[in-house]
């Protein structure tokens, strides 16, 4: 199969902010994710395809079909549990990460995975047969306009996010296998709400607009027909700015993994959500991963309130308001400016 | 079998690392105690830690088989069905059975329970209280015991659990909200630190778990010789009928659950405090509203005097003839603030109190069958030509009789007695358009404060079921299209904040604007349309010339052979009633509901004093 040049990331001008969540993600996979509002044609989905290339290389179980994280034995598939319960050993390989989209119009049995027909019809027996969730495992899964996403495949997002397991118990086919990912959605907030706890879900939330900027447009035009007509050209141009950002993302993965939580930022995280009064841990959660992965981003050995400052706009807007048609408690300058006062000290 | 249980043991939060949350862990405990125990619910908000908590009490119960039910189960896994390679093999049916037998001994655990589909939720709650489950599908019968304790956590704010489901459930408690700072730092110090480390935080933990899960142990011996005073029994029931319970699921629950506390703290008998511990556990989710005991003593009291809400209850009969109101397209115009909202009654389902005057069957939420559209969740013997095979199912159907039919070179033979197809139920297919009458005289005595809260009521039930709403509102000359149909519902009451009333009341127009945005080709053609209309019925604005209300009794009739369901919610209110509202939804062939009796609570009471008064 033919590769479809991809923009590269470093291309991509302006829209800082939502090169930021993405990159943090990359960062720390733990963040658990970004939801992406804006209108169409703002580079939303040029964004999220480019991390492909910067997305580092992950281990995994070798020929299995799930691509099951070779060091976590509390997330395996069906068929990898057999084999190591036969005391066969797992051998591993090396692949890339990458984004698997979730098509709009996709169904149940697709996404979940179903019975294996052709061969339940060749041979007579049950096998199951993947879907997108088991693409997923390990990816990015990016889903475009996630709020018109049908009610129960949100369900089943929400089912296999909770857990990083997908459960299949359907038409006589019984299977779980991981389906552990970083969920990724665009949408155009005027088309429809997301369910809250769909909404939750996303660790962080970014709102783009257009570029303003006179100069900055034209280079946006420029710079796609440019790599429209000559894509390799463009990419070759593009080539040295994209290793160092590489490289630099492989060295903030390895900060953040020496990096330790202290209990600056875990008190500025609760001072934070308890002024808030959101009741769950999850925002508390996302600000101090963030933190840290900001921190790390840019080249600090250890997180401050800073950090938890700079992230408490990408982790908070969508956690300010507890329930449907209930006024905003707080709006997010009133928010800036609480923190303003609070921290400034 | 092994697949699809997964074996969690390392990566298993410990059960005493959850900070605070007492009364869930003690419910969870008395669960995993006592086999006469069976549904715990758990409720609270997205990110409390609900499922952490119910998982983690494998940490303390090594022996507990924990059974995840996924929200897409489908009936032949949950209760089982034939076994179809034996089937193919051997020509013979036998029954194999699913998960309900897996669990058997174990926990069943539904998170999100209120997303299931009622079917499924039902039978797993028939099942629990039965101890059996006995098949009778794809031709074989199957029964076997089956003995399991369920739990199910939900978040309130993504709709409802019914109350003769909730009322299965022993032991209803609600997540504790976490907001004292220094317990907020240690849940995220821990959560963290399970997460980096998960052995490092069961080690800081060993210690108490071990203590736990001797205690466990202990507790279940010494459950069966646990003692219930005969004076307590006597509390227990002066205490449930205080409380209004119905039934006696209630009481059996308390003493069951006291029982079980008193095994945990070491005693031999029931004290007091037990049964004050167990109340909180086991009534909470069964006591009636505290506003409903209210009324309890006198049909004849007075209704409550909201100065927002106009009454009209039987109660308020008396009330003197309104007074003309002035009706001319009087510049007056003013907006509103938004009524209380109150929990809708299931006002799309054909009631059974009212003639069922729709002919379209409802088939709002998961009731309804059509033809294509729609998630498949069963199957059945078509009737007529098969349009839309269920595959599996038609397999599973031949599947007996392969050994005797002529395969050739086929790998299997289907007979037309084989096929089955799928029944699908669709269940985000509906689109409510509510139609509003902003006139003047929906201005009159604040009564556009309570439309209002009415209308927002409505949007909150539109939320839950997950429909698209559109709001429309005529008025003055015209009908203004303030809100196409979206999924929004949040846009919905932005605008409904924002609509001004006054003015006069050009019904046939509204009618026929609201009936072509429904029919035109920018609606799903398989969604359910259901349009809403709001109004006293009192048109005053003719099409052209002529007489108005005429107008829009003759639009009602045109309207009505169109694929769209009505429901017509009068406003009217005072004495006589005028009754154009309900001669409009005749003519519409809709569903006529007087404003209040929308609101479930007071249905409820003005029923009651029909009955009692």
């Amino acid at each position: 199969m033919s590769r479809r040049p991809v923009y590269p990331f470093t291309a991509i001008v302006g829209q800082e902010d939502m090169k930021d969540v993405l990159l943090l993600n990359v960062v720390n996979p733990a963040i658990g994710g970004v939801l992406i509002r804006g209108e169409k044609g703002t580079a939303k989905s040029t964004a999220v395809r480019a991390l492909t290339e910067l997305l580092p290389a992950r281990e995994v179980v070798k020929g299995c079909p799930f691509h099951c994280s070779w060091n976590d034995n509390d997330r395996l598939c069906s068929s990898c549990q057999d084999s190591l319960a036969k005391g066969e050993t797992l051998e591993t390989e090396t692949i890339p990460m990458r984004v698997v989209e979730l098509p709009l119009c996709a169904t149940e049995d697709r996404v979940a995975g179903t019975l294996d027909i052709s061969h339940a019809i060749n041979t007579g027996a049950k096998k199951f047969e993947p879907g997108i969730l088991a693409e997923a495992n390990g990816n990015i899964l990016y889903v475009d306009e996630v709020n018109l996403l049908d009610d129960h495949i949100v369900d089943l997002l929400l089912d296999a996010a909770a857990m990083g397991m997908n459960f299949v118990e359907r038409e006589g086919v019984s299977f779980s296998h991981p389906a552990n990912f970083i969920l990724i959605g665009t949408m155009n907030p005027e088309e429809g709400d997301l369910r809250p706890q769909l909404l939750d879900r996303f660790g962080l939330v970014v709102d783009v607009h257009g570029e303003r900027d006179p100069v900055n447009r034209v280079d946006v035009v420029k710079r796609r027909i440019d790599f429209e007509s000559r894509p390799d050209a463009f990419l070759e141009m593009y080539e040295e700015d994209q290793n160092r950002f590489r490289e630099k993302l492989v060295e903030a993965r390895d900060r953040m993994g020496d990096s330790e939580v202290n209990s600056e930022i875990l008190e500025a995280a609760v001072e934070i959500s308890l002024h808030l009064g959101v009741d769950g841990h999850r925002a508390d959660l996302t600000l101090v991963k963030a933190a840290m992965a900001w921190a790390a981003l840019n080249g600090k050995e250890k997180a401050g309130t800073e950090d938890v400052l700079k992230v408490a706009r990408m982790a908070l807007p969508h956690r300010m308001r507890r329930q449907p048609f209930e006024e905003s408690k707080l709006d997010i300058r009133e928010l800036d400016q609480w923190l303003q006062e609070r921290f400034s000290s | 079998m092994v697949t699809g249980t997964i074996q969690l043991l390392r990566g298993v939060y410990p059960f005493p690392a959850v900070v605070g949350q007492d009364r869930v862990k003690r419910a969870l405990l008395c669960a995993s105690i006592s086999d006469e125990l069976k549904g715990v619910l758990i409720t609270g908000p997205a990110g409390t830690a609900k499922s952490t908590v119910v998982r983690s009490l494998r940490s303390v119960v090594p022996s507990l088989r924990i059974k995840n039910l996924p929200l897409n189960v489908s009936e032949d896994r949950l209760i089982g069905g034939i076994d179809v390679d034996h089937a193919i093999k051997c020509g013979e049916k036998i029954f194999q059975p699913g998960i309900l037998k897996e669990v058997d001994g174990g926990l069943l655990y539904m998170d999100e329970i209120n997303l299931f589909e009622d079917r499924i939720t039902q039978r797993v709650l028939d099942v629990m209280e039965g101890g059996e489950n006995r098949v009778e599908r794809e031709g074989v019968s199957g029964i076997h015991e089956c003995s399991f304790a369920l739990v199910g956590t939900m978040d309130p704010a993504e709709g409802a659990l019914s109350s003769h489901l909730l009322d299965r459930f022993d032991i209803c408690v609600e997540m504790d909200h976490i907001l004292d700072r220094d317990s907020r730092m240690e849940v995220l110090r821990r959560r963290l630190t399970h997460e980096a480390d998960p052995q490092g935080l069961a080690a800081s933990h060993g210690n108490q778990m071990a203590e736990l899960i001797e205690d466990i142990k202990e507790a279940r011996e010494r459950l069966p010789t646990v003692m219930v005073p005969d004076s307590l029994y006597e509390t227990v029931s002066r205490l449930t009928m205080e409380l209004g319970v119905q039934g006696h699921r209630g009481d059996l629950a308390m003493v069951r659950t006291s029982k079980a506390l008193a095994a945990l703290d070491r005693r031999d008998h029931v004290c007091l405090d037990d049964l004050h511990e167990a109340a909180k556990l086991c009534l909470q989710h069964r006591r009636r509203d505290p506003d409903d005991e209210k009324e309890e003593p006198g049909p004849s009291d007075p209704p409550r005097d909201d100065s927002d809400v106009p009454e009209q209850t039987e109660g308020s009969e008396w009330e003197p003839p309104s007074a003309p109101r002035e009706e001319g397209g009087g510049g007056s115009e003013e907006v509103f603030s938004i009524g209380d909202p109150f929990v809708v009654i299931d006002y799309l389902k054909p009631s059974e109190r009212r003639m069922d005057l729709g002919r379209r069957r409802g088939k709002r939420g998961s009731t309804g069958e059509s033809a294509h559209p729609g998630r498949c969740t069963s199957f059945r013997i078509p009737r007529g030509d098969v349009t839309d095979i269920a595959l599996v199912p038609t397999l599973r159907a031949a599947a007996p009789y392969q050994i005797q039919r002529r395969r050739q070179d086929m790998a299997i033979v289907l007979e037309s007695s084989d096929f089955r197809e799928k029944v699908r139920v669709s269940k985000n297919g509906t689109t409510l358009l509510f139609l509003v009458d902003a006139s003047g005289s929906m201005g009159a005595r604040k009564r556009m404060v309570a439309v209002k809260g009415t209308i927002l009521s409505l949007l909150k039930d539109a939320y839950q079921k997950r429909d698209a709403v559109g709001l429309m509102a005529f008025r003055k000359d015209g009908a203004e299209l303030m809100l196409p149909p979206t999924k929004s519902v949040d846009l919905a009451y932005g605008r409904l904040r924002e609509m001004p009333t006054g003015g006069r009341t050009p019904l046939a127009l509204g009618l026929s604007k609201a009936a072509s945005l429904l029919s035109s080709d920018k609606m799903s053609k398989d969604d359910d349309l259901v349009m809403v209309i709001v109004s006293d019925g009192k048109a005053n604005v003719p099409l052209e010339d002529g007489d108005a209300f005429a107008d829009a009794m003759l639009m009602a009739e045109r309207l009505s052979s169109l694929p769209i369901r009505f429901v017509v919610v009068d406003t009217g209110s005072g004495y006589p009633r005028i009754d154009r509202a309900q001669r409009l939804s005749k003519a519409l062939g809709g569903t006529y509901f007087r404003l209040e009796d929308l609101n479930s609570e007071r249905l409820a009471r003005s029923i009651k004093m029909a009955v009692h008064g």
